[in-house]
């Protein structure tokens, strides 16, 4: 082999230099959430019993609405409502919001809850589709439905936001299950401090779990590898991503799949924004931006304990949908919110928060990706060595698989919900496998999102996923 | 090698190594963590199972003595087992659990958890001592007394209501005991003011007749709530110096022991200038509907403020005052 050029011999080093510092301070930034995880859980307080908060918090506790967006969900729908119905907590409304279905899922309501219209007209503020009937079940009073044109996820949350009265919104997935005690828990910070606007808990993969009756009856492992693997990224991103941030006073998630929020600041920001498919996050950062503009005194929360279980995609092709429009979202929140970076009052949110989404999210999977494709062209054009190769495996690899691992002894200090010791060593295992093509595979799909938010790309996509009872409800 | 591998390469062997020690490092600590689970699980497997130690502990109970029965599970969890089956359980058969308890050595491990860091063992100790109080060691009295004072409020309120489960004079520790105690200015507190009321009416009298006392307010919702004739000569003499939330509170025991001092009360607070008083005599008259309030609640349906009307239309419609014509029109 002849003697590569010089000037792509420096071209290649700068290159590959860039790219291994990119990375190399994405790690260093996952290792410091990781320490910061590990003082925030030595830190918290102890984990209580429900009987002990129930004790507390029954006579205390605000009200809440839980808001349940639906669309074409005619299979899970009924179930998932009984279950939200039977949630451990004194004062609870459900408002059910079928937005636009085209299955049965509004008869379905109706025939199970034994709906009748509300009478009287009504001005709707929030939603932009038209909303066509409010019903409530003869029977269940705390049950409220909603029937509406389609307008989204955003919307259909909007027209529940404004047909909630209780202190508290809690907005849930229609085919989340959540766990019994997972409100109690959740409502916790609320009355402990009154500064407390927002509050989100733990969602993890409900692939694999038993499910009967709305709820998870026995926790397992996803058999398969996919949802495996994304099990082990949602176990990343709540018990050490999440309470780190929250430690820092820099959280700017709280899941859309479950989060708590008070009513009266959300209603006065014009609820969920519909233009993004990253309403949840949207909503969280425009929260810390109207709180810092008003100087108000606040606070945003995330605690382990309510656990929220979510169905992960099993195919290929629906993870990459999932993964572009989540890019999408974030992408799309931070471009909207990235004054907050330069403006002196915006602090831990937007420094910490949106700063670190700018290493994880916009600089870390493209340098990642970018160099898994191109140094192995430029080890082989001779401008970086054998030992520039090693130290991006042991960078990428190595600190990946001991921060999945460290993110795995969080867990079970934490929460303990990993079922069995053989299921550790399985979890050990995909942190080492992820990196044989899936985690290149996903910041591919970041990549992708990328470019379909500079083409100013809209629309959710739609996503195959099962009923519980291991029937395919979408595709 | 050139300028740059030359200054580069110490680094990348150093960093080469950092990575290889931290994928080796995080796979012992996985793998170590799985052989503490595995060895953990396998313990709990080789236990009986709770239902079967439940059986065995009844069937314990009901004999004299204590025959080796084989392993037990281990006392932290006997512990738990032994609280959940003497609550469905009575009389001797309850004392004899929680005798056969102790000779298992739940009740020193319940002493043990009761100076624990954690919070929930305290207060898990505080239910779970109530138990034992039947025998009436006095090591068990000295230590839930001692959690009264505990730095948790949820401690001290179990134990408080641990203690007011005792048929002697330990209630009355108690009452004098949690005087000003934030924790008890809750609705936890209102519970154990609920049973403690009727049991003791003399300190209950005692803790009105001083309307700076913060239970004197506690103790008006308790007479409220279960109506505890015996304390109406308390309550009519506190009303006099009576102001704010604990005004409210004796009108609304008045008017649960039905005293028509209470009603000529609520009806001078639902004329008061002040639309919050207003509001607030509304909400009294709620909590003790009857038809001896439907005049008042009429009344305020054409109130000018229109907060005092909506809440008059609402109780008037669960009273059902409104006939239906007459409803659609004011929901108009």
């Amino acid at each position: 082999m002849s003697a590569p050029a010089p000037l792509f011999l420096a071209l290649g080093q700068m290159v590959a230099l860039t790219l291994l510092g990119v990375v190399l301070f994405q790690q260093l930034l996952y290792g410091v959430l990781l320490l910061v995880a590990l003082l925030a859980l030595i830190l918290r307080p102890p984990r209580r019993t429900v009987r002990s908060l129930w004790t507390e918090l029954a006579e205390v506790a605000p009200s809440v609405s839980v808001l349940v967006p639906a669309h074409d969900e005619e299979l899970t729908i009924v179930e998932s409502v009984r279950a939200l119905l039977a949630l451990q907590y004194p004062d609870l409304e459900v408002i059910v919001v079928d937005d636009g279905s085209t299955d049965g899922t509004l008869a379905r309501l109706q025939a199970a809850f034994d709906l009748e219209p509300l009478p009287g007209p009504r001005v709707w503020h929030l939603p932009k589709a038209p909303v066509k009937a409010v019903y409530r079940s003869r029977n269940l009073p705390r049950l409220r439905v909603i029937a509406k044109e389609q307008g989204g996820k955003s919307d259909a949350l909007n027209a529940a936001l404004e047909l909630a009265s209780g202190e508290l919104v809690c907005s849930v997935d229609a085919d989340s299950l959540l766990e019994a005690d997972s409100l109690l828990r959740a409502v916790e910070p609320f009355v402990r401090d009154p500064r407390t606007v927002a509050v989100g808990g733990t969602v993890r993969v409900a692939n694999g779990c038993r499910v009967a009756g709305g709820r998870v009856v026995e926790a397992d492992l996803p058999r398969r590898f996919l949802p495996l693997v994304q099990y082990l990224e949602y176990l990343r991103a709540f018990v050490m991503a999440r309470l780190a941030f929250e430690r820092l006073g820099a959280l700017v998630i709280v899941a859309g799949a479950f989060g708590l929020f008070r009513r009266e600041p959300l209603v006065e920001l014009g609820g969920y924004r519909c233009d993004t498919v990253g309403e949840d996050f949207e909503l969280v950062v425009r929260l810390h931006r109207f709180m810092r503009e008003r100087g108000a005194s606040y606070a945003v929360r995330f605690v382990p304990e309510p656990v929220c279980w979510t169905q992960a995609p099993e195919r290929w092709r629906d993870l990459a949908r999932q993964r572009i429009r989540w890019h999408r979202g974030a992408l799309e929140t931070f471009f909207l919110h990235a004054d907050m970076l330069l403006w002196p009052r915006a602090g831990a949110p937007a420094w910490l928060g949106l700063g670190s989404m700018l290493v994880v999210d916009v600089l870390g999977p493209a340098a990642e990706l970018l160099g898994w494709l191109l140094l192995p062209f430029l080890w082989w054009g001779g401008a970086v060595w054998t030992g520039f190769l090693f130290a991006w495996l042991a960078l990428c690899v190595g600190f990946g698989v001991a921060l999945s691992c460290a993110a795995l002894v969080l867990e079970e200090l934490e929460l303990g919900r990993v079922p069995r010791a053989a299921d550790l060593l399985r979890l050990a295992l995909a942190a080492v496998v992820e990196h044989l093509g899936y985690r290149q595979f996903v910041n591919a799909c970041r990549m992708v999102g990328h470019l379909q938010y500079l083409r100013g790309a809209t629309g959710w996509g739609r996503i195959a996923r099962r009923s519980f009872d291991g029937a395919v409800i979408r595709s | 090698m050139s300028g740059f591998t030359a200054i580069l390469a110490p680094w990348l062997a150093v960093l080469t190594a950092a990575g290889v020690l931290a994928f080796l490092g995080g796979l012992a600590f996985a793998a170590g963590l799985a052989l503490h689970r595995h060895l953990r699980d396998r313990r709990r497997h080789e236990l009986l199972r709770p239902e079967d130690v439940r059986r065995r502990l009844l069937a314990l109970a009901a004999r004299p003595d204590l025959p080796a029965l084989g392993p037990w599970p281990p006392v932290d969890e006997l512990a738990d087992l032994v609280e959940e089956t003497a609550s469905v359980v009575r009389g001797d058969l309850r004392v004899r659990l929680c005798e056969r308890a102790r000779e298992l050595g739940v009740l020193d491990l319940l002493v043990r958890r009761s100076r624990a860091r954690r919070v929930s063992l305290r207060e898990r100790a505080a239910r779970a001592l109530g138990t034992f109080l039947e025998l009436d060691p006095p090591a068990v009295r000295a230590v839930l007394l001692r959690l009264l004072d505990d730095r948790e409020g949820a401690v001290r309120i179990a134990a408080a209501e641990s203690l007011l489960g005792d048929g002697g004079d330990l209630p009355r520790h108690v009452a004098a005991h949690l005087r000003h105690d934030p924790a008890f200015a809750t609705a936890a507190a209102l519970r154990a003011f609920e049973r403690l009321v009727p049991r003791l009416p003399g300190e209950a009298a005692a803790i009105l007749a001083d309307a700076a006392d913060p239970r004197a307010r506690l103790v008006a919702e308790a007479v409220a709530r279960m109506r505890v004739h015996a304390l109406l000569p308390a309550i009519l003499a506190a009303f006099p110096r009576s102001r704010g939330d604990l005004r409210l509170a004796l009108v609304r025991a008045l008017v649960a022991l039905d005293h028509p001092q209470g009603f000529a009360a609520l009806e001078r607070l639902a004329t008061d200038p002040d639309p919050l008083v207003r509001l607030a005599a509304l909400a009294v008259a709620a909590a003790e509907p009857g038809a001896r309030i439907a005049p008042l609640v009429r009344r305020r349906l054409s109130d000018p403020d229109p907060r005092v009307a909506f809440r008059a239309f609402v109780l008037a419609a669960d009273l059902g005052l409104l006939s239906a014509a007459e409803a659609a029109g004011r929901a108009a």
